[in-house]
């Protein structure tokens, strides 16, 4: 009889084993310790004998903000066809909170971050050394990485590509832009007519927002040509960036959950009275293909928004290292745009290597003559007093 | 106060008729009890009197002019009949006290302010709960929330008071307190009252009448003394015995002249048969005799038979003495007074008289005669 | 010799041992990461020195308390959400069981036609996720400056509806109204059969007429139990997130729920607890409350005789009437819902709602980079595949190893009456009821996600989602395994204990014959409650867990409103199915 109680909790346990045993399968990392180069911006490398190494790995784990990254995978595999690679599209944050909470807990599990989130990279990932910082010293066609790239786009994070965050408008209804200065979106007949993703969700819009504010004095320069006075602060107000805002979201700002929800607000043809889009990413103009009528406005004062880099990322005791390399070379293509680069060479979007053409008029140069790049150390230290503010509008 | 005929009342449930055809007519100030066992259908009569529930045939007569008639399509609603309900679980309103469960029925009269207290305060006086307006009904005692249930109906006045077991969640002692203040409320009321138990003792100790159902059918219908001494057939007899009758095979058999019937392994113990219809010889007949109407003595000295004491059982007042006959077949139960004396002990021989009993076909259950004084 | 007598005593009654054990999980799993969250409150978590110059991470500061409740913020952080979460679920509570009173007279005191039918499809809005109403108020309110393209209305009829028709309280407090009919048509309609109809007839002999009857004498004594079935609406309203969160957005109309869904999400985790015991605070307050009245309840719960065969009370002129709106109900709120999804996942392009624009596409096209960024159909797509088969096991595992703990608590409860283990265990196992899901998610994460000792960080593991979600509904199968187990007369054990028979045949041989039937009851309703679960999971799934609901508000935030639509409906199938299995073998829907 003492037997039967504990078959029960035998039982019990078994089924708490499998359970967790389930989840044991989770931390696919290999337990064998990766052979680590040296250094990770080598002089130097062997690609036969990386490519070699990664054929043995047969495997690397790719965590994208972009859900493109599943056509670039199938690009990868067709050049490198014994690597299995298992890509995750993630937002930013959640990548971050993954990372994170995985390290701390001792499992590696993840080889190459696509992520963008710039302060929390800058700021803290990469000086924890969660992440590493790895550029290859050669790209896929031959061309040394420090010639064709940036040094801007190597360090202190090795950037894969850029958008904007831009204001949309629909060129069939309005062939010239419908407005040229950013307080344009505060005014009246603008009124419930301008949609943005929620910053609260969305990092690079809150960042928008807090570089508003970083450049208050070249807003309100912005304001006075505009409207021919200085600009009046609302009571309160630090600054004409607040000012900004603040009047932004009197005049009715929109708040939706997605780009594409915005886009397809604004693109959608056969409309009388489209609206505007504010810090929506550029390469949302790619959906003109499917029957859109976005435009850019680039020419808006001060400037039309901010400038976001996706990085390229190398996690801290990656298992696969070899494979990852040669998927963070494959990802940052040919100088056509070519390869691995195929899927994020669309009008509104930019490849680091400035061998590369740009789709339409814009190009990498240009950038920062129509956007303003986010300063990471103000944005990671000032930006929380910019949330607080839009939390309490 | 009000009489009431039914009239070829039926009502079924999912094919199963509780009620057949009744027909009844209670007279005025009449204490009727409905008596049976479980499902014989002395309830639903209630509820269809009551309108409760909606019979499917007949008519229910109230001081002539009808409650309900499926012919003339009548059918009142129960709050229109004026009768008044107790019921088993005394149906008290838990959110309401003592006094507003009884003042409910006169809120519609529109009385004058003082009047309806003073009424509720005179009925509660009259049954014993004086003062006890603000109790709530979860603070009293089961015999004092079965007084408000009664004080509820009678201060409504209604024309007929219906009781449908009332008594049946009550302990002994109590049971026979309120028994007795029931009788005392019809006797000084002298309201037309029809009462529903499966208690036969209950039911003679109130009743006028005693209306004795079974499968939805009335097996007799008469007084308490008819009911007991003459049931109508095996049915009756059997139900009313208290505690258990003694029902005998037995054949009927032509001896000096006279018409005998005879007790089958008795050995000689018979009864005499006058008066019943002629019959075929052999026909089964079961003779019913109370144990108290069954004589003892000890050796011979009665009619017949030896019978063998099997177990006496003192209870009091009298002795139940349970008799097995000579051959073993036969079986009797006997109740004598304890004064008696007899003695009785287990395996003594005793001789037996059937003094008083009646006569039934075994076949049917019809009663046939009677005997004895 | 007293060692002997004590451990002799434990193996024939195991019960005791249990309980001792399961007191010990709880406290492990629900008391003491409430604790720690608690204690945490008082610390700078990681985001401190970036929010206080100075700060240092695991530092004592009342700051998170002050930022709260009394910073300059604190209005939009909390007062208003709070605000607006005690409207929306007044609102919600209000209508559910308005709605749900009404409904459960009718089926069980009128001679309402069809109510077979319509108690079987009564059912529907509490088995579908409780967001389906509410996206199919967007598809049909959208206009084309909320929510990209045009709705329904707009695209029938031209007009656009004001902003707080399409989103925003109204439609949230209809959307979960609707969603909770269901459970209190169901307390409801206990609680009229529970009402002597004796009591009833009483008042009818005394001449009371139908409504007069209601009014007087029906409803006050159904009202402690009413009163119940509100404060558990109630509480539930709070803790709800989906439907506020998909309905709240456009307007900036932020409720607790989602604020601190936003708190966590973002990693500011001092802030998103503070407010989550704000929110475990108020619920166990209400559940107290509630509590409470139970005394009051027991003098108005009457025995149930053999006199309750009531006739039905004939509408007579209201009849048709009733019966219309009650199917108009039905229609436009049970089946129009998920028709409207229906379609919508059918539908080519936004906006074109005509017959000319349905594609399968969505359901089983491949990849098209001119559709929706190029995601295949959902039944192409691996991840969904991967996420059907999560949740159903998701679902399975919780079900069975909350039917099976919640009868051996409820055996421990019912069978160590009066000892103080029993209360406490009791107590404990009702106590997950009070925190509001996305709470759990967020102290499960916390909890889990780290080393303890040999335990390793369970951070992304199915483990992690399994133990969640069977503690978070364990009061379902506990409440049902007491209600079981209470049902089960001891001395049917205690004739088996003399004929020597063990603790474990008996249990298995005894008790759960016949416990079966609610046991099932509570698995049922457990796997449904799994399956449809968001908030519970939204911060624990990772993408090698991803689940049907959380793949559902990924695609919805990604704008890929067909995927979003399809996959809710393939939810709606599944967990209609396993009903309809499950009450083949025995299971009802007891909610």
């Amino acid at each position: 009889m003492s037997k039967k109680p504990f078959s029960l909790v035998s039982v019990l346990l078994l089924l708490a084993v499998t359970v967790f045993a389930g989840g044991a399968k989770e931390p696919s990392a290999a337990k064998a310790a990766p052979t680590q180069p040296a250094a990770l911006a080598p002089e130097t490398e062997d690609w036969e004998a990386i490519a070699k190494a990664a054929q043995a790995e047969g495997k690397v784990v790719i965590y994208s903000l972009s859900s493109r990254i599943f056509d670039a995978v199938k690009t990868f595999n067709a050049q490198y066809p014994g690597i299995t690679v298992e890509a995750s599209d993630m937002t930013g944050p959640d990548q971050v909170e993954k990372l994170t909470r995985e390290q701390a807990a001792g499992v590696y599990n993840v080889d190459v971050l696509n992520i963008a989130s710039g302060p929390t990279v800058v700021n803290e990932l990469l000086p924890k050394g969660l992440l590493k910082n790895y550029v290859p010293q050669v790209l896929v066609d031959g061309k040394a990485s420090k010639d064709v790239i940036p040094q801007a786009f190597r360090e202190p994070a090795l950037v894969h590509s850029l958008e904007a965050k831009v204001v949309f408008y629909n060129f069939e209804t309005y062939p010239q832009p419908p407005v040229d200065s950013l307080w344009d979106l505060t005014r009246p007949e603008w009124m419930g007519r301008v949609q943005m993703k929620d910053p609260m969700s969305t990092e690079e819009n809150m960042n928008l927002l807090q570089t508003i504010v970083q450049k208050a004095d070249l807003m309100a320069a912005a304001y006075k040509e505009e409207f021919g006075e200085d600009i009046k602060l609302s009571p309160g107000i630090k600054n004409a960036g607040y000012e900004f805002i603040l009047r932004l979201v009197r005049n009715k700002l929109v708040l939706v959950t997605s780009d594409g929800t915005a886009s397809k607000a604004v693109g959608t043809a056969g409309q009388k009275n489209p609206p505007l889009t504010f810090a929506v990413a550029s390469s949302k103009i790619r959906d003109n293909a499917g029957g859109q009528k976005l435009a850019i406005a680039w020419n808006l004062k001060p400037k039309v928004g901010i400038v976001k880099e996706n990085y390229l990322l190398m996690a801290n005791k990656a298992p696969h290292p070899n494979a990852a390399r040669l998927l963070i070379r494959w990802m940052l293509g040919d100088a056509k745009g070519g390869a691995g680069m195929v899927p994020w060479y669309v009008e509104g979007q930019w490849a680091s290597r400035s061998d590369v053409p740009p789709v339409g008029s814009v190009g990498l140069g240009d950038l920062g003559k129509y956007t303003w790049s986010i300063d990471y150390p103000y944005v990671f230290k000032e930006g929380l007093a910019v949330r607080d503010f839009w939390l309490g509008l | 106060m009000s009489t009431i005929v039914f009239r070829n009342l039926s009502k079924g449930f999912s094919g199963v008729k509780a009620v057949d055809g009744l027909n009844l007519t209670i007279g005025e100030g009449e204490f009727v009890t409905l008596l049976g066992p479980s499902g014989c259908g002395k309830t639903t009569t209630l509820r269809c009197l009551s309108g409760l529930e909606d019979p499917d045939g007949g008519e229910i007569l109230v001081d002539g002019s009808p409650v309900f008639s499926s012919e003339r399509r009548v059918n009142l609603p129960p709050g229109d009949r004026k009768l008044g309900l107790v019921f088993q679980n005394y149906a008290l309103w838990p959110h309401m006290n003592v006094g507003q469960n009884i003042g409910f029925g006169l809120r519609r009269r529109n009385l004058a302010r003082g009047e309806l207290e003073r009424r509720v305060g005179e009925i509660l006086c009259a049954v014993g709960l004086a003062g006890m307006e603000a109790r709530y009904p979860h603070e009293l005692s089961g015999g004092q929330q079965q007084r408000v249930a009664v004080a509820r109906m009678v201060v409504a006045e209604p024309r007929i008071f219906l009781f449908d077991e009332p008594l049946s969640n009550l302990d002994a002692k109590l049971r026979m307190k309120l028994r007795s203040e029931i009788k005392r409320l019809h006797l000084d009321l002298r309201a037309t009252t029809v009462y529903v138990t499966h208690d036969q003792v209950e039911a003679m100790a109130l009743s006028d009448r005693i209306v004795v159902m079974k499968d939805g059918r009335i097996q007799q219908a008469g007084t308490p003394h008819e009911v007991y001494h003459f049931p109508a057939n095996l049915f009756v007899a059997d139900f009313m015995g208290n505690p258990q009758s003694n029902f005998l095979e037995a054949a009927p058999e032509e001896s000096g002249g006279r018409r005998w019937a005879v007790i089958r392994g008795g050995e000689g113990l018979r009864v005499p048969m006058e008066g019943a219809p002629s019959l075929e010889d052999g026909c089964p007949l079961v003779v019913n005799v109370r144990p108290e109407d069954v004589a003892i003595r000890r050796g011979d000295g009665l009619d017949a038979v030896r019978f063998r004491v099997f177990t006496t059982q003192p209870m009091g007042s009298e002795i139940l003495v349970h008799l097995k006959g000579a051959g073993g077949r036969l079986e009797l139960l006997g109740k004598i007074p304890e004064e008696q004396g007899l003695d009785l002990r287990p395996e003594m021989d005793v001789s037996v008289r059937l003094q008083r009993g009646n006569l039934y076909e075994a076949a049917g259950g019809r009663l046939l005669a009677s005997f004895g004084s | 010799m007293a060692d002997r007598l004590v451990l002799g005593r434990l193996f024939r009654r195991p019960e005791r041992a249990w309980g001792a054990g399961l007191i010990a999980v709880l406290v492990v799993l629900v008391v003491i990461p409430l604790a720690i969250i608690a204690v945490d409150t008082f610390r700078f978590d990681e985001s401190g020195p970036r929010m206080v110059p100075g700060a240092v991470p695991g530092q004592w500061t009342p700051f998170y308390w002050i930022r709260v409740l009394a910073g300059g913020f604190a209005r939009s952080i909390f007062y208003e959400p709070a605000l607006h979460s005690l409207l929306v679920a007044l609102g919600m509570t209000v209508v559910s069981l308005g709605l749900g009173s009404i409904l459960a007279w009718l089926a069980v005191r009128s001679d309402l036609p069809w109510k077979g039918f319509f108690s079987t499809v009564l059912i529907i809005p509490y088995i579908v996720p409780s967001w389906t109403v509410a996206l199919a108020w967007i598809t049909v309110f959208k206009s084309a400056r909320f929510g990209g393209t045009p709705g329904l209305l707009n695209y029938l009829l031209g007009v656009d509806v004001p902003e707080w028709v399409a989103y925003g309280p109204l439609p949230m407090i209809i959307a979960l109204g609707v969603h909770y009919v269901p459970y209190t048509f169901v307390l409801v309609r206990g609680v009229l059969a529970n009402v002597d109809s004796r009591l009833e007839e009483s008042a009818e002999l005394l001449g009371a007429g139908r409504f007069e009857v209601l009014r007087r004498i029906t409803l006050p004594m159904a009202l402690p139990a009413i009163g119940s079935a509100f404060i558990l609406t109630f509480s539930k309203g709070l803790g709800e997130f989906a439907t506020q969160a998909f309905l709240g957005l456009p307007l900036r109309y932020y409720t607790l729920s989602t604020r601190i869904y936003s708190a966590l999400n973002n990693r500011i985790f001092g802030e998103g607890y503070v407010m989550t015991l704000i929110l475990i605070l108020s619920t166990a307050l209400m559940v107290w409350m509630n509590q409470a009245m139970q005394g009051t309840r027991k003098r108005f719960v009457t025995m149930e005789g053999k006199g309750s065969r009531k006739k039905p009370v004939a509408l007579r002129g209201w009849r048709w009437p009733v019966t219309v709106l009650v199917s108009l109900f039905v229609l436009l709120f049970v089946f129009l819902p998920l028709l409207l999804l229906a379609w919508q996942s059918l539908m080519r392009v936004d906006g074109r709602y005509g017959l000319d624009n349905l594609t399968l596409h969505y359901w089983f096209g491949d990849s098209n980079p001119v559709l929706a960024a190029g995601q295949p159909g959902i039944f192409r797509s691996p991840t969904v595949w991967a996420a059907i088969r999560n949740s159903l096991l998701l679902a399975a595992v919780t079900a069975a190893v909350s039917g099976a703990v919640g009868l051996l608590l409820g055996y421990s409860v019912v069978r160590n009456r009066g000892r103080p283990s029993s209360r406490i265990l009791e107590g404990l196992s009702f106590a997950p009821y009070m925190i509001p899901g996305i709470a759990f998610s967020g102290i499960f994460l916390t909890m889990f996600a780290r080393r303890w000792g040999p335990i390793p960080s369970l951070y992304g593991t199915f483990a992690l989602l399994a133990l969640t979600c069977i503690t978070k509904y364990l009061p379902y199968s506990s409440s049902s395994g007491i209600a079981a187990v209470h049902q089960i007369d001891g001395s049917l054990e205690e004739v088996g204990m003399i004929h020597g028979i063990g603790w474990m045949r008996r249990f298995t041989g005894i008790v759960m014959p016949l416990a079966r039937s609610g046991i099932l009851s509570a698995v049922l309703l457990t796997f449904i409650t799994t399956m449809r679960a968001l908030d519970v999971v939204v911060l624990l799934v990772t993408p090698k867990t991803v689940l049907m609901t959380s793949m559902i508000f990924r695609y919805q935030s990604q704008d890929f409103t067909q995927h979003a639509y399809a996959v809710m409906l393939v939810i709606v199938f599944l967990v209609l199915a396993c009903q309809g299995i499950l009450n083949r073998l025995g299971g009802k829907m007891e909610l």
